[in-house]
């Protein structure tokens, strides 16, 4: 019989009994099919995509205005906060807030407007009771969400008062326009005491509605600057219009006389009349908007140009398939080896003629197979049953199983090569698995790790898996070489050393 | 060291751990086609000796040849011409007797083809009924069985067996000796280690192990000889044997020893115990005795043991 053929067979020995010894224990195979399936399950029953809701108290003066309209002002940010209540007692406040009957202290400043007309910042304080720094974060965001819905409200409340006295700026638009009229009959008739009165008349009517209109078009006039919009709106056409309309008051005010000047004054009458009848319909126009939209004039829509929606347990499933098969193969591997070693088996591979690549190859061959039969259980549930999307080929997702299987055997095998036990194997596969939970971008995304901790993320198989697992499956893209080249690197390299440690163990004498 | 007719030869063979030497300056010649008996007390460095011989452990002084190779550099094919069993049951509790037998099997890289010779194999330790059964669902007895199965699967030449015997009870243990003495017969050289002193009467050669030194090296009659001077002799006359008897006894030339038994029983240390015999029936009836009884004593090998280790004891 020819070397290879009896290399062949001496390999076989391994997948014969590898094989045979895992489906002798159905129970564990149960286990690590169903296990992840139900996990996955019940996560996506009882998984709520909502951010946290906060049981919040609030501090106040007895008679503060604020404190009064606190309720109405958290009834529209109902997400975020449950109302218990407004006290003047902050010390109980505290006492609940320890005890845990509320989650968050909120104190409304003392002197609100006392420290605003001295120009400086009145400031609420939050006070939480977190261990959870991600709690904690949502708190900090919660205080910045509750403070711009009080700011947007007073903005709002101005911009309302401005709007009210709209029909009052028509008015003195048209008062002003008689003034216009009578000057020009006054000048006509050559009664210049008549005209000057009547334009002193005149400014100060202008005066009035520059004022009058000024907090709603510089508002208006603040959105065009914030957005750059190049194009002319009502609010700046009126805007302009009325200090053209200021600019010519003042300089009628200021002119007498009669003959060339009487013709220019006209000249001027003229044109500050086109300006307020422009005036007067640019702020016809304004005053129709509503503040709401005033104070708050964008709103967002996001879209996903995705063909479909991304449920969590769809977003989740990849990586959890990726993590349990990696962990799965990497026990498995890690304890093959050492269990060898420690119930002497390996004595009588020394002794045999197996040599340390059959023994690997045999041993890889009847794991991969293994793994391969649960990976194809587990994503047939994952599909079939939970719908998780699988917008891409079948073929590319198999690859990308197979290449995760080999890395993470080979980092199993290392792990079963070093080890003096199998309680040693087992701690260091808990330790991959921690690796991989906090830097495989199972919780966190990659992006959220610091760069150079990053590496660590690319030394784990299931990182690459999961990345790859994710486009195939939810994005039906072709997996990217490079991740799969890096998954290639990983079992490669630790093959080679696996292969290395295992010849030197089993042909060299000790 | 080339030798032809010995399949194993060790030359000032040791091996340390830690500076403490579990074998120190071992000399054997082992023929080939024999039961060699490596025996000693628990410790004595007979598995630390086999290891070696397999290759598993690398002397720390000393050569080594098995069959012509030093074990650090056996071939595929000379590791294939060998068969270890090891002290303890190494096989996989979760799978069955056969495939257990196929595991070793294939080990060996034996072609698909093996069913007949698994089945001779089961045969010889009388498995072949039980060949589903899990191996950890079997008794200790039927482990060890399976172990020297799995041995013997590949037909190798050389059979290293440690402590086949061990825990095993004493119908199983001869029936492993009458294996072992087929095995003889069909060509093989078997290297047993045992801790069982008796057992070296089935033995051809026998070497004694003690504290990591060999004693001796002897057929188990030789052995015998060495520990007692010579063959044993049981004599019971009629008449009382007096102190003249026991003195004119003791003066016969190929009487070497003599001790008191009882008032009419003696045991003679003999040169040859099958010749010498007619002489001292001569002596007796010369001497007016009658024999009630004469004939050669075998004792057992736990006291040739102890007689050997006696005088190294008493050096230590």
């Amino acid at each position: 019989m020819s070397n290879p053929f009896r290399s062949f067979i001496r390999a076989s020995a391994f997948w014969r009994k590898e094989i045979f010894e895992l489906l002798r224990q159905p129970q564990m195979i149960l286990t690590l099919v169903l296990g992840p399936f139900l996990i996955l399950f019940l996560f996506g029953v009882a998984y709520r995509s909502q951010a946290p809701v906060f049981k919040t108290l609030f501090v106040a003066p007895p008679n503060s205005a604020l404190a009064q309209h606190i309720e109405e002002y958290t009834s529209g940010m109902k997400g975020e906060f449950t109302f218990e209540g407004v006290t003047s007692d902050e010390q109980a406040a505290m006492e609940r807030l320890r005890s845990g009957s509320v989650d968050l202290i909120i104190v409304v400043p003392q002197n609100a407007l006392k420290e605003i007309s001295a120009n400086k910042q009145a400031s609420f304080t939050i006070y939480s009771n977190q261990t959870d720094p991600i709690q904690a974060n949502w708190t900090k965001y919660y205080g910045y969400v509750l403070v711009n819905e009080i700011n947007r409200r007073v903005l709002q409340s101005v911009v309302q008062q401005g709007q009210t006295n709209f029909a009052q700026l028509q008015d003195r638009v048209k008062a002003a326009r008689a003034n216009i009229a009578t000057i020009r009959s006054a000048l006509e008739k050559g009664d210049t005491a008549t005209a000057n009165a009547q334009a002193a008349e005149l400014s100060t009517n202008v005066d009035l509605v520059s004022v009058a209109a000024g907090a709603t078009l510089d508002v208006l006039s603040g959105v065009q600057q914030t957005t750059g919009s190049p194009e002319s709106s009502q609010a700046a056409d009126a805007g302009s219009a009325l200090a053209a309309v200021r600019q010519d008051a003042a300089a009628m005010g200021s002119s007498s006389g009669g003959g060339s000047a009487a013709a220019t004054r006209l000249q001027n009458l003229t044109k500050m009349d086109q300006e307020l009848a422009k005036l007067e319909t640019n702020l016809g126009a304004v005053q129709k908007v509503d503040s709401a939209v005033l104070v708050n004039p964008f709103t967002d829509q996001v879209k996903n140009v995705l063909p479909i929606t991304i449920t969590p347990v769809d977003f989740f499933a990849p990586a959890v398939l990726a993590l349990l098969l990696q962990h799965l193969a990497v026990t498995f591997a890690a304890l093959s080896i050492v269990q060898e070693r420690t119930e002497g088996t390996l004595e009588l591979f020394r002794v045999s003629p197996l040599a340390a690549s059959e023994a690997l190859l045999g041993k890889y061959v009847s794991y991969l197979v293994f793994g391969g039969i649960i990976a194809a259980l587990l994503s047939a549930l994952l599909v079939y049953v939970l719908h998780v999307p699988m917008l891409g080929n079948w073929i590319s997702f198999t690859v990308v199983i197979a290449l995760l299987l080999f890395a993470s055997l080979s980092i199993g095998f290392v792990i079963s090569l070093v080890s003096r036990n199998d309680s040693q194997a087992v701690q260091y596969t808990m330790l991959v698995l921690l690796t991989s939970v906090f830097f495989g971008g199972f919780v966190l995304a990659l992006s959220m790790i610091w760069g150079p901790a990053r590496v660590i993320s690319y030394l784990l198989p299931a990182t690459y898996a999961t990345i790859l697992l994710r486009d195939v499956m939810l994005q039906g893209l072709a997996p990217s070489p490079l991740l799969i080249d890096g998954l290639v690197v990983i079992g490669v390299v630790l093959c080679l050393a696996a292969w290395l440690m295992l010849r030197r163990i089993i042909a060299r004498s000790q | 060291m080339e030798d032809q007719d010995n399949i194993i030869v060790t030359k000032d063979l040791s091996k340390s751990f830690d500076d403490q030497f579990a074998v120190q300056g071992l000399n054997l010649e082992v023929p080939r086609n024999v039961i060699f008996g490596f025996i000693g007390p628990s410790g004595s460095g007979k598995t630390t000796t086999i290891r070696m011989l397999t290759g598993v452990y690398k002397p720390t002084n000393g050569q080594v040849k098995v069959l012509g190779s030093d074990p650090k550099r056996f071939s595929q094919k000379t590791r294939a011409r060998i068969g270890y069993m090891p002290q303890l049951f190494v096989l996989y509790p979760h799978l069955t007797i056969w495939e257990n037998m196929n595991f070793a099997a294939s080990l060996y890289g034996m072609g698909l083809r093996r069913s007949d010779r698994l089945r001779q194999a089961l045969d010889f330790v009388e498995l072949t009924e039980h060949r589903d059964k899990l191996t950890n669902e079997i008794s200790g007895g039927m482990q060890r069985r399976l172990s020297l199965a799995a041995t013997l699967v590949h037909d190798p030449e050389l059979i290293f067996l440690d402590e086949p015997t061990a825990g095993v009870d004493p119908v199983l243990r001869s029936k492993f000796w009458d294996r072992f003495r087929e095995l003889r017969s069909s060509g093989r050289t078997l290297f047993v280690t045992t801790q069982y002193v008796g057992e070296a009467v089935y033995c051809d050669l026998i070497a004694v192990l003690q504290e990591g030194r060999l004693l001796t090296v002897d057929t188990p009659k030789g052995l015998r000889q060495r520990a007692f001077g010579g063959d044993l002799l049981n004599l019971k006359t009629v008449e009382p044997l007096d102190y003249n008897h026991e003195q004119l006894i003791g003066e016969l030339p190929f009487v070497r020893k003599v001790t008191r038994q009882g008032p009419t029983r003696l045991r003679l240390v003999v040169g040859e115990g099958k010749t010498d015999i007619p002489a001292l029936l001569a002596w007796a009836t010369g001497q007016g005795l009658h024999v009630e009884n004469l004939d050669e004593f075998v004792p057992p090998f736990d006291e040739v043991f102890v007689e050997l280790v006696k005088p190294e004891a008493e050096n230590v």
